[in-house]
């Protein structure tokens, strides 16, 4: 057993003997590999060895949460602090026991070997995705590859010992045919194996290559074909502003639309913790509650909020296994194929835009779902359903609740986006929707 | 821990590293969440490893640990080195310095409360708001207050150890009528300072006047009826956010050359224009100071153990000096301008503003109007974003209010300000002498890393400019 390991199950001790209760503890042994490169060379490689506890627990009706990964500390006298802080406290909203049921789990997948050696390989498929981009027309490359391997345990003063182990690979990669003239794509998988690095080095290669004799943007409403990249940062807005903790604090759009219609009967939204391929790959929640596949939005209606226990409580339902530490959030986001081929999406506009990708989405008004984003990478004119001329300088300008009403169709090739501007691994398609404002500045 | 660092630093150079240096960090605080005057998450954090960065046959590699004793960091000391190996790189070639050894200690003047004290005292800012507007319904709060200690040893003799108090604040407050709609406010306040911010900043008054403020938005506020050209009068409080994001950022010189091409991006500025191309009006100069004590972006050292100093990035219109690492200051044959730093130790220093801002003049706001015919006068925000090259970007006004014929007039909502860099630059034609600071958290970087900064400015002027 490890020192940390050794060190939480003193603490979880500790704490009861003071009269803590609902106790839980997780865990975390990461081992991060991180290759950056840009100009076409590796700028840093990182490697970093993490271990890490969260802590929650209740002392007479009231939560605290912590969080160490200072492996030497004395479990004695944090608990001893910890306890003192607790005792300050008089109230808290709602108050939730953590439950002792034994639940089943879906097994432990564990990482191949592959993916064990992740600080061997990633600097080669690095120099691999940087000379491979540079076969064409494309002059110059930068992005990122990660590793991560996460061996989780949470522990529980209600009997709970569990564990995971859980991987990502990222790659996040633009490619540059001229200064200003760029295409991007972003791919993420749980295995090195299923890294499609191919994939994500053509289709950055390939809007780059066309992105090139710009033409300042016409601020004005247009139909739209979203690529997987700025769709997923798009849904992934959308499923987050679905946790009850963001609807209790004021930050969501959808306060008062459960079960209600908030976007185009196209548009299916879920999560899949049990896709075995996912990063987001996990058996249990921070409370222990086996995960779920669940649809989030299903055919445009808001289905459910994602809850832990606390908020499920004081929302009179039940938990829907999304708990981390402190509030829920979703593993990973799925946006349902529709039927559309990918040749044939573009048909369907006779004037529009293909925009590829975006960053800097800001809300003006969370509870309204005003908002705004920065579109970058590739804003192309589509005419009679052909792309006719790369343009440069729109932002997305729209309402959250107009933009998912204005889906209208699907392609049915998902894509797994994870980067900078997407958190959450996003299984994104592209899509068409009608009538959305571009603006831009003069 | 010293002893522990110089192990390291020997044992790289036995290896036959060119340079090693060991960042020791260790963050320990509480923090506290309200949500309508009642408590929703305590707790606290104790965080410590150190950040090993070695460079090895002219390639640079880094790694991190947070189990400290000498055998661990020994072994991770060969993982930076291994891993630099392994990845080809341009050569690394770091400006010179001379070794530093020092302490720097900022104490807080007003302790920490207890967490008692604090639930108590912000439940009565609570009331305060509800009090000034009850039709505030969503009311957060969050607060911090964090220990930090660094200590910094490399292989050119340097040993510098800085510690200081970090306090952050935030609220987010929305007021809801069910005729006139929604409105929100985001305030968020801190710095390397004690519990005497809350006095300082007079945050119960602050507050007060946010919620009456945000009561007049729904009373008052109408759409703008003409849009078109606008002279625009600007508070601080976004002129601090656009020295930020129009300059600090594009004058990062990591930025423009191009390492942050696929996340942040890159930047409108290129090194040929220093001290030649004339960016902005006249009176418009901007800078970077990290030794504005207390301030968010407060250090004496940053995290390469360079001294830290003021930076001009933009005088009068031209652009004179971008940010600096010791890594691009050696490819650049110049000296590192102390611009480094890391959110953790488990983090590569990267190039980072600290307290950007732009430099005040003479002008009041009451002279500003009087010379406006027909003008906006933004005075907060809700929205903002800019591009990846720092070029076009959009401001929304919370508060704004149009002036006619020198006068402040009706108050407007959902203004927006989309203008490029350029145009705004150089439109200035008016500085205030009322600089304010915000504290802001600066994203940069793969793992994206947050820094506590400040923002500055002064209320401005801008000229013609197209409102939305």
């Amino acid at each position: 057993m490890s020192e940390i390991d050794k060190k939480a199950e003193e603490l979880l001790l500790a704490l009861q003997k003071k009269g803590a209760e609902d106790i839980i503890i997780k865990i975390s042994k990461t081992e991060d590999v991180l290759i950056r490169y840009a100009n076409n060379e590796v700028t840093i490689p990182i490697y970093n060895e993490e271990s890490h506890i969260e802590l929650r627990f209740g002392y007479r009706n009231v939560v605290l949460l912590s969080s160490i990964n200072n492996v030497l500390f004395d479990a004695e006298k944090t608990s001893e602090e910890l306890i003192k802080i607790a005792s300050q406290l008089k109230e808290q909203e709602v108050y939730v026991k953590i439950p002792s049921t034994k639940y089943n789990y879906v097994p432990i997948l564990d990482v191949d070997e592959e993916t064990k050696r992740i600080s061997e390989l990633l600097p080669g498929i690095a120099e691999n995705v940087i000379n491979e981009s540079l076969k064409g027309r494309i002059k110059k490359v930068a992005g990122t590859l990660e590793g991560k391997i996460e061996k989780i345990r949470v522990i529980t003063s209600t009997g709970y010992d569990l564990q995971d182990i859980r991987s990502l690979i990222m790659l996040n990669h633009r490619c540059f045919s001229n200064s200003t003239s760029t295409g991007q794509w972003a791919y993420c998988s749980r295995s090195v194996k299923d890294l499609d690095y191919n994939l994500v080095v053509e289709k950055a290669a390939q809007i780059a290559e066309i992105n090139v004799n710009q033409k300042k943007i016409e601020p004005g409403n247009y139909d739209v074909i979203f690529s997987p990249m700025i769709f997923a940062s798009l849904m992934e807005h959308a499923a987050s502003a679905t946790s009850a903790y963001s609807v209790e604090l004021g930050l969501s759009f959808f306060i008062g639309k459960l079960n209600t219609k908030v976007a185009s009967n196209k548009l299916t939204l879920y999560e899949d913790p049990h896709d075995p391929k996912s990063p987001a790959y996990s058996r249990f929640d921070d409370e222990c509650i086996p995960t779920r596949k669940k649809e989030i939005i299903k055919d445009g209606i808001l289905v459910t909020y994602l809850h832990n226990l606390r908020t499920a409580k004081k929302f009179g339902t039940e938990t829907t296994g999304n708990a981390g530490i402190v509030f829920p959030t979703p593993f990973n986001v799925h946006v349902k194929e529709g039927d559309y081929k990918e040749g044939e999406i573009f048909k369907e506009v006779k004037k529009g835009l293909f925009l590829l990708n975006n960053w800097y989405l800001r809300f003006q008004n969370y509870v309204t779902g005003d908002f705004s984003t920065i579109l970058r990478d590739g804003i192309f004119l589509i005419e009679n359903g052909e792309i006719k001329q790369a343009l440069y300088g729109g932002r997305l300008s729209e309402n959250y609740l107009n933009l998912l009403n204005s889906i209208e169709g699907l392609t049915n090739i998902k894509y797994p986006i994870k980067w900078w501007e997407v958190n959450i691994p996003t299984y994104s398609t592209y899509a068409l929707a009608r009538n959305l404002r571009i603006t831009t500045a003069e | 821990m010293e002893e522990e660092l110089r192990s390291v630093i020997d044992y790289g150079l036995s290896q036959g590293a060119k340079y090693v240096e060991a960042r020791y960090q260790l963050l320990t605080g509480n923090f506290l969440s309200m949500k309508n005057g009642i408590v929703d998450n305590v707790g606290n954090y104790n965080i410590r490893g150190v950040g090993i960065r070695v460079i090895f046959e002219n390639s640079i590699g880094f790694s991190s640990t947070n189990i400290i004793n000498k055998e661990n960091l020994i072994s991770t000391c060969n993982k930076a080195i291994k891993i630099a190996k392994a990845a080809k790189k341009r050569t690394v070639k770091f400006d010179s310095w001379r070794d530093y050894r020092d302490t720097c200690i900022v104490k807080p003047k007003i302790e920490y409360r207890s967490i008692e004290d604090i639930v108590n005292e912000f439940k009565e800012y609570d009331k305060r708001i509800v009090e000034n507007e009850n039709r505030t319904v969503f009311r957060v709060f969050f607060i911090s207050k964090t220990e930090e200690e660094k200590l910094f040893i490399n292989s050119e003799g340097s040993v510098i150890e800085q510690k200081w108090p970090i306090i952050s604040l935030f609220a987010s407050l929305v007021a809801v009528d069910h005729q006139k709609g929604f409105v929100q406010r985001f305030l968020q306040d801190g710095g390397k300072k004690g519990w005497e911010i809350i006095h300082e900043i007079e945050y119960e008054e602050k507050l007060k006047s946010e919620a009456k403020m945000l009561g007049k938005i729904l009373n008052e506020a109408e759409t703008l009826k003409e849009k078109g050209e606008y002279d625009v009068i600007i508070d601080g409080e976004i002129t601090g956010l656009i020295s930020h994001e129009s300059c600090g950022h594009p004058f990062e010189a990591d930025r423009i050359l191009g390492r942050e091409a696929a996340q942040g991006g890159e930047s409108y500025l290129n090194l040929n224009m220093l001290n030649k191309e004339k960016i902005g009006s006249e009176i418009l100069s901007i800078a970077d100071d990290p030794t504005i004590e207390k301030a968010s972006g407060f250090y004496v050292y940053d995290d390469e153990g360079v001294p830290a100093r003021k930076r001009y990035l933009i005088k009068n219109g031209v652009p004179t000096e971008v940010l600096l690492n010791r890594e691009y200051a050696g490819y650049l044959s110049t000296k590192s301008n102390s611009a480094a730093r890391a959110t953790y130790y488990y983090n590569e220093p990267l190039i980072r503003m600290a307290n950007t801002y732009i430099e005040p003049r003479d002008f009041t706001v009451e002279e500003m109007i009087e010379d406006v015919k027909k003008g906006i006068y933004l005075k907060s925000y809700m929205e903002w974003n800019i591009d990846d090259r720092r070029w076009n970007q959009k401001y929304t006004g919370l508060e704004c209010y149009l002036i006619e014929n020198g006068k402040i007039k009706q108050m407007v909502k959902n203004v927006a300000l989309e203008i490029t860099t350029g145009h705004l630059f150089k439109n200035i034609d008016a500085i205030g002498k009322d600089l304010k600071f915000t504290p802001g958290n600066c994203g940069k970087g793969e793992p994206m890393q947050g820094i506590p900064v400040w923002f500055g400015g002064p209320t401005i002027r801008v000229r013609k400019v197209w409102i939305k």
